[in-house]
């Protein structure tokens, strides 16, 4: 595909998933928590634009409010995920020796644990709910982030400039953060954005499982998991929501691949 | 040899007791009771204290934590409060279930990605390029519970070719079960064979502009035995470590899946127990997943050795 | 008598960004059995491009026009399969970088004998064939070293196995494509003296393509040299070094130290030719006339009226320059 096209199409989409997240708390076609049993799983265009489910509601309304929960989510725990985990990759890449070698060690312990598996286990300690949700996915996020640091650091502090700085008497701690971090933020950027996509998905899992946000809160994960029931009867109601997420993550992932050729050329086109 | 495996070893022992110290910890140390979110927010002291006594969290940590790895080492896991069995007979029952639901979802994904990826590569911008970067994109970005739902929804719901889920398990002959787990084994190779697609395209493209490809191909070989006897296999080491990075992904996955087949597996058995907050049941199989994932890594790590030779001789 | 190689009128383009560029252009020139010819000039010359299309392995997007005979056969436009039958058969190749141009995964001798396995040889025939390929070769401890990984040999080993690889097939005519560039000096001279012994044992015409014209002048009888994609002069290897009719020539030479065209021996340090004043023009912008007028101490305005025509001399050279009479060169 050709660079503009990815960028164009993966921007469009997640400029169209960020202004339905933005715009659903104030508007939406109908309210998407409103009980209508009387209108209960009519098809698209029926009732409302995709139909209702089995309480009534409107399945389009829910999608937008859903949008939201998601982007908050996925956004709130890839911050984390990022903000530890560039952390500690600068602190392992200046650091070196021992330091390094502990923390690449724990981030391997970190790495064995799928975010679904390590959100049961959170959610037993501390019950299920947003923060859970969130604490999930960014400790699956802290070592993607912190070995991208790590490597791409390593790189930048070989370079001539880190050493005359170095030699000119500076810290560890300000090198790190004064050349090496204004380096590395476009690959961590691209890496964010890919990673929002994954963070999508993985919230998704987590509310199909109960795991989630609690109900009433609209949320896509658990639109899909309540039409198992009605997989029959009212197939829409299991079509939409996963047409929505795979959308939304396809946009995400095609503009982090875009951003990732602007941000390197010479790499060759991921496609 | 000996001494990069040593190592590795030492190296996979010390991950392991990690892993199980921090599961211990969670579940044991962060601000809240298991006995308490067991019984709920209405249970009486006396009934906490002695459900608390029961789950041996009356104890100093650091003895519940040996007593709990020490019994993980030999097999005992402990008796499940809900299912009234012991811990270890469930999780081997499940594994007889997801072991070959993950067998067959990597099988497949395999199956799907390498001839694609390889095609896509060895014709670059052609029709088979650009339909492995539109099935990549879409597999990466589609959720395996809802390509799940999909396929329930077409070759059971409407077709009525294959069962919408459950297990009868494996005495009903193999191919019967076989035929049981084939759906939920697609709906999780989808996803990954979107991945492994993308990554085996990217890394025989690199392979092809090896000069060892031109010195191939100047001794007298035609494009397809280059192809297949010197760039397929230098390109396979990048995708069995992602195939191993992947197995994370594909463990959390198999717990959605398997709870939308409702196939009585290790993920599905980690649910129910979740929420029957029976906890000693979720503590092991965390445990015994997060486990499977490192020693998985592990093998890969092996298997790039063998691939390559210049890591071996790292002597 | 035809000869074993003649090129007529060949040019190959390159599509870039800016369209198709003519990289090489003009090209002629004739190849004997058993004769050893040398291609110099510098790099962005298009002197490998020309080789990788004498032996049909021009990348995609570059094409070739006009004529390549190998016995009499058809080179251009060749399709695949009909040329994998020709190459390693009756034209082998070896390339410049010994570090990447084995297969790291593969055993030397399995890299050796795999034509020979693939057209039917069993395991051991395949084996012993290696084996004395690696002799031939001149590789000490063969024996030992046939299971090796490429890894574990060293810079000079690896060309060794690599023209080991070249001979496998027997080829009636070997291209070298800078095979000592990225050798030491000590090296540089080992694999020289061995693929002149080779040449001569084994009856085979050779290409050598370099940059560097004490490489040529080792090992070629004959010399070309090229400059911005064309030929600038063609001759006996002695005289166009001794006394060269082209001024690129003569800068090249310049550039080299002046002991260079009777010594066989080259106690010099290794050079680059980048000394010559300017650099080569893209090919985007040729000039309208010679394309060396540009950098060329002795240009004139009559030098940009047109590309000049290639002339041939009777004493078996040829030039491309207005300058070069005819009783410049010596009868």
């Amino acid at each position: 595909m050709p660079r503009h096209g990815k960028l164009l199409l993966g921007g469009a989409i997640t400029a169209l998933f960020l202004l339905t997240a933005l715009i659903a708390p104030f508007w939406t076609p109908a309210a998407p928590t409103r009980i209508a049993i009387a209108e209960r799983l009519k098809p698209p265009l029926v009732a409302g634009l995709l139909g209702t489910d089995q309480l009534g509601r409107d399945v389009l309304s829910q999608l937008m409010a859903g949008a939201t929960n998601s982007l908050s989510i996925a956004i709130a725990s890839v911050l984390l995920g990022a903000a530890v985990g560039t952390a500690i990759g600068l602190l392992a890449a200046t650091r070196r020796g021992v330091v390094d070698e502990l923390l690449m060690r724990a981030m391997d312990v970190v790495f064995a644990f799928p975010p679904i598996v390590s959100a049961m286990m959170l959610a037993a300690a501390l019950g299920t709910g947003r923060m859970t949700a969130i604490a999930a996915i960014a400790t699956f996020m802290v070592p993607v982030f912190s070995r991208l640091t790590r490597s791409a650091a390593r790189r930048i502090l070989t370079h001539d400039y880190v050493l005359a700085a170095r030699a000119a008497g500076k810290g560890s701690r300000r090198i790190a953060l004064e050349h090496v971090l204004p380096n590395i933020a476009g690959d961590i950027v691209v890496q964010a954005t890919i990673q929002l996509g994954l963070a999508i998905l993985t919230e998704a899992g987590l509310s199909f499982l109960g795991l989630g946000l609690a109900p009433p809160a609209p949320s896509w994960g658990r639109m899909l998991a309540d039409s198992v029931t009605y997989i029959g009867a009212a197939p829409w109601l299991a079509i939409a929501p996963g047409v929505t997420i795979a959308f939304s993550v396809l946009g995400l992932n095609l503009l982090g691949d875009a951003l990732s050729d602007l941000v390197d050329p010479r790499r060759r086109q991921g496609r | 040899m000996v001494a990069a495996m040593v190592k590795r070893l030492a190296s996979l022992a010390a991950t392991l007791a990690a892993v199980s110290m921090v599961i211990f910890l969670v579940m044991n140390v962060l601000p809240g009771d298991p006995a308490a979110v067991a019984l709920g927010t209405s249970a009486q002291e006396d009934t906490l204290a002695a459900l608390r006594h029961e789950m041996g969290l009356d104890q100093p940590l650091p003895v519940r934590y040996v007593h709990w790895v020490g019994g993980a080492i030999t097999g005992d896991f402990g008796t499940s409060a809900t299912y009234g069995v012991p811990v270890r007979g469930l999780i081997a029952d499940r594994l007889a279930v997801t072991l070959p639901l993950a067998g067959m979802a990597i099988l497949l994904s395999m199956l799907l990605a390498l001839p694609l990826g390889i095609l896509a590569a060895s014709r670059q911008n052609g029709a088979a390029d650009w339909i492995a970067t539109i099935f990549s994109q879409l597999g990466v970005a589609t959720p395996n519970f809802w390509i799940g739902l999909l396929l329930i929804l077409v070759f059971s719901t409407a077709l009525g070719w294959m069962p919408s889920g459950g297990f009868s398990g494996w005495n009903d002959g193999m191919i019967n079960g076989i035929k049981q787990l084939f759906l939920p084994a697609v709906a999780l190779a989808l996803p990954q064979a979107g991945v492994l697609t993308r990554v085996t395209r990217a890394a025989v493209l690199d392979v092809l502009s090896e000069d060892f490809v031109r010195t191939a191909r100047a001794k007298g070989l035609n494009r397809r035995q280059a192809l297949f006897r010197h760039v397929v296999p230098n390109a396979l080491a990048p995708v069995v470590t992602i195939l191993g990075l992947q197995f994370s992904f594909l463990v959390a996955g198999a717990v959605l899946v398997e709870n939308v087949f409702t196939l009585p597996g290790l993920g599905r058995l980690a649910y129910q127990a979740f929420t029957q907050r029976d906890f000693l049941v979720v503590q092991n199989v965390v445990l015994f997943i997060a486990a499977l994932v490192v020693v998985v890594n592990f093998l890969v790590d092996l298997l790039y050795l063998f691939l390559d030779p210049r890591l071996r001789s790292s002597r | 008598m035809t000869p074993l190689l003649s090129v007529r009128d060949l040019s190959i383009t390159v599509s870039t960004p800016e369209g198709e560029l003519p990289i090489v252009s003009d090209m002629t020139f004739d190849l004997a059995e058993g004769e050893t010819l040398g291609i110099v000039g510098e790099s962005g010359s298009g002197k490998s491009l020309l080789a990788l299309a004498l032996i049909g392995l021009l990348a995609p997007g570059a094409r070739a026009f006009g004529s390549i005979r190998f016995r009499g056969e058809e080179l251009v436009g060749l399709d695949d399969a009909a040329f994998c039958g020709l190459r390693g058969r009756k034209i082998a190749m070896i390339f410049q970088e010994p570090m990447t141009a084995l297969n790291p995964t593969m055993r030397i001798g399995d890299q050796i004998g795999e034509m020979l396995r693939l057209k039917g040889s069993g395991r051991r025939e395949a084996r012993e064939a290696a084996l004395s390929l690696l002799d031939r070769v001149r590789l000490a401890h063969a024996r030992q070293r046939i299971d090796a990984y490429p890894h574990e040999l060293s810079g000079g080993q690896r060309q060794r196995v690599l023209i080991a690889i070249a001979l496998a097939g027997g080829p009636d005519l070997l291209i070298a494509d800078e095979p000592t560039t990225a050798l030491d000096v000590t090296l540089e001279a080992e694999i020289l003296t061995l693929l002149s012994e080779l040449v001569r044992e084994e009856r085979m015409a050779l290409i050598m393509v370099s940059h560097d014209l004490g490489v040529i002048a080792r090992a070629t009888a004959r010399t070309m040299v090229m400059y911005a994609g064309a030929r600038l002069e063609e001759g006996p290897t002695a005289m166009v070094l001794g006394r060269p009719l082209n001024p690129y020539t003569e800068a090249l030479l310049a550039a080299s130290p002046a002991s260079l065209p009777e010594g066989k021996r080259l106690e010099r340090p290794r050079q680059r030719l980048a000394v010559i004043p300017g650099a080569v023009p893209a090919f985007s912008t040729l000039p309208p006339g010679c394309r060396f007028a540009g950098r060329c101490s002795r240009h004139q305005p009559d030098c940009d009226a047109g590309e000049p025509p290639w002339r041939d001399f009777p004493d078996g050279r040829g030039v491309r320059c207005i300058h070069t009479r005819a009783n410049e060169a010596p009868a």
